[in-house]
């Protein structure tokens, strides 16, 4: 085995492959965080939900008994089957996006390719979005709400939802070497996305006109895509994924522009 | 196994990172290590000295792959272990048989090696009662000591080592200095940074120092030692305006730096004037070697200084052949009322000169003291 240190670029293959390898301690990284954050509590998971359950409560008492908006399903599963995608990616950006800044002492002291550290805080959120999950199947139980084929497309939009989150806490993570301004950035245009993206209502609540407008967030996609296999309602339109597309490209480039700058964002970390 | 040319890294410190607006100083590039070279073969050892600061740590990152350099080129050839600094991969909440799977794995191996190796990082850590037990509940020394026998069981070829030696009690201690010194008779190359000087000359037979990220000097250990301490030797002399009864202090011979025959009579000559009024106190004297380790002393106690002493010359004689080749320091200390008052370390500096004697030489590599004895060799 021989191992060459330079300061040299290496390739995206060679920086993946690496990281291709490491998943198992990613793996290890996320479930011992997740013993770490869980084995102090009576109740242990239920904590997953909990905040969850109180939002769609909460919401539900405004929009459909206050505020009486009219949904073609009943409002707890709209509300609940929009913020299963939102919360994670929300808590993909909460943990991912300043990881190498937080976990820097980490890195400092062992040997790992550094983008384990993000896509490890990106697989935290898995937990409640499975918790999260077995809590709409109840309510889809409750409501006599049949599930069709379609579910079985529940993964790939997961994976979908994991990389568009992926995506931001990249290129978060890249460009936060010197200077941490991002992540508050991140963190504070989050409040303000979750109403532009159709996590509380429907699509069907914006007038026509607009509507366009929401595809140009992929979480609306990806918000859409989880009712349209789960709920059964209109599948979003299928230019909302040119989106999610160009969010896949997006990954690409904050890929690379992470692995140039990964040792730099470590000496400052 | 090691081939380093002229390797690099610059920092880019800021300024003052408190600094807000976007054009805050950017802070200028500090060079925590500069055109190091040096090679390392199989089954060797090398020692790396250095004052805090000089780029010892940062030259075993950028080895272990954890910082890239800024320029210069590092080969390795066989797997790579590294212990840099125990225990920072554990999680304080999981349990110590957690720990020490997740660090194998972490270290490259395998599901099946990690698992295959537990018991045996378990016995010699001695620690198979807390096994189960979150490691936050251990005392420090027993978190080290975990930590360390879970670094020294994974499997390498190239061992990187950085002040690792000062864990867990004495026993414990004399126990990882066994299994390195096993693992480099074994074929594993190691590089060793240390502050400890014995255990460096035990277990390297070269070294280098590094001073402010560049290599001052590559050569044997022993020469290597005594370089570091010539320049980098730390404590100056107290100020003898703290002293409450010393004027003054001067080493008269050897002459400061001067280089000795110690095959003849060595005799440590000082003068010393008291401050008037002061109540006369007993003097003692010491020689320390280039370790910091005191090797012997003597004192006015017997004789005795007469009372209103203005000035009094002391000379010490040491007996011609009991000095090894090296560096010597000389210590002096204020005696009242049979308790030590005052100390000055390291008034004057001499090195005895390198024998002839290929006896005496090897002699050199382990103490500073020569004891003339009767060594009787039966051969059959």
């Amino acid at each position: 085995m021989n191992r060459v240190i330079e300061n040299r670029p290496r390739s995206l293959k060679i920086e993946l492959q690496e990281v291709w390898r490491a998943l198992p301690i990613a793996w290890m990284l996320a479930r011992r965080e997740w013993k770490a954050k869980y084995a102090h509590t009576a109740m242990g998971l239920v904590w997953a939900v909990v905040p969850l359950a109180a939002y769609v409560l909460i919401y539900t008492l405004f929009f459909s008994v206050l505020l009486k908006v009219e949904t073609e399903i009943p409002y707890p599963l709209v509300a609940l089957s929009g913020l299963v995608g939102w919360n994670y990616f929300k808590d993909i950006i909460y943990n991912a996006a300043p990881s190498i800044a937080n976990e820097g002492q980490f890195l400092k002291r062992n040997f790992l390719p550094k983008l384990v550290i993000p896509l490890y805080k990106s697989m935290l959120g898995l937990v409640e979005l499975g918790v999260s999950m077995l809590l709409l199947f109840l309510l889809l139980g409750i409501f006599r709400s049949p599930l069709s084929a379609k579910a079985f497309l529940l993964p790939l939009v997961v994976a979908l939802n994991f990389l568009t989150g992926f995506t931001i806490a990249v290129w978060v993570c890249s460009l936060s070497g010197r200077r941490r301004d991002f992540f508050h950035l991140a963190a504070s245009a989050l409040n303000v996305a979750i109403w532009l993206t159709p996590v509380f209502y429907l699509p069907s609540l914006i007038p026509a006109t607009f509507r366009p407008l929401l595809y140009i967030n992929p979480m609306a996609t990806i918000v859409g895509a989880y009712r349209w296999i789960l709920l059964g309602t209109q599948a979003p339109p299928l230019w909302g994924w040119v989106s999610v597309i160009i969010f896949l490209g997006l990954l690409l480039a904050g890929l690379r522009v992470f692995f140039n700058r990964q040792h730099l964002l470590v000496d400052f970390a | 196994m090691i081939a380093v040319d002229l390797l690099s890294k610059s920092f880019q410190r800021a300024a003052d990172v408190r600094a807000g607006g976007f054009s805050a100083p950017r802070g200028e590039a500090f060079w925590a290590l500069k055109n190091v070279s040096f090679r390392l073969g199989e089954g060797e050892a090398m020692g790396i000295i250095g004052p805090n600061g000089a780029g010892k740590s940062t030259l075993l990152k950028i080895l272990a792959g954890i910082y890239q350099p800024t320029s210069g080129r590092a080969e390795l050839r066989g797997r790579v272990g590294a212990i840099l600094e125990v225990g920072s991969g554990f999680h304080p909440e999981l349990t110590g048989r957690e720990n020490v799977y997740f660090a194998a794995r972490l270290a490259g191996l395998s599901r099946r090696e990690a698992g295959s190796l537990l018991p045996e990082i378990v016995e010699f850590s001695e620690l198979e009662k807390h096994l189960e037990t979150p490691v936050k509940f251990y005392s420090s020394g027993m978190f080290l000591r975990l930590a360390f026998s879970t670094a020294i069981h994974i499997d390498c070829d190239i061992l990187l080592l950085d002040e690792v030696l000062a864990v867990g009690d004495a026993a414990f201690q004399e126990k990882c200095f066994l299994k390195l010194q096993s693992l480099r008779k074994a074929g594993k190359a190691m590089l060793f940074a240390s502050h400890d000087p014995g255990k460096l000359a035990q277990m390297c037979s070269r070294a280098i120092v590094l001073a402010e990220g560049q290599l001052a000097y590559a050569g044997e250990t022993q020469e290597a030692l005594a370089y570091y301490a010539r320049h980098f030797a730390p404590g100056a002399p107290l100020p003898l305006s703290q002293s409450a009864c010393l004027q003054s202090i001067s080493m008269l011979a050897p002459a400061n730096d001067a280089v000795l025959d110690a095959s003849k009579t060595v005799a440590i000559e000082i003068e010393v004037v008291f401050k008037t009024g002061s109540k006369t106190p007993h003097l003692a004297l010491a020689l320390m070697d280039s370790h910091h380790n005191i090797l012997f002393s003597t004192n006015t106690l017997e004789q005795g200084l007469p009372a209103g002493l203005k000035k009094a010359r002391l000379r010490w004689e040491l007996p011609a052949g009991i000095l090894n080749s090296g560096l010597f320091w000389a210590n002096l200390y204020v005696i009242q009322d049979g308790k030590l008052e005052e100390h000055f370390p390291k008034i004057g500096k001499f090195e005895a000169a390198p024998f002839t004697s290929l006896a005496r030489q090897a002699e050199s590599r382990f103490h500073a003291l020569h004891i003339p004895g009767g060594l009787h060799i039966e051969t059959q």
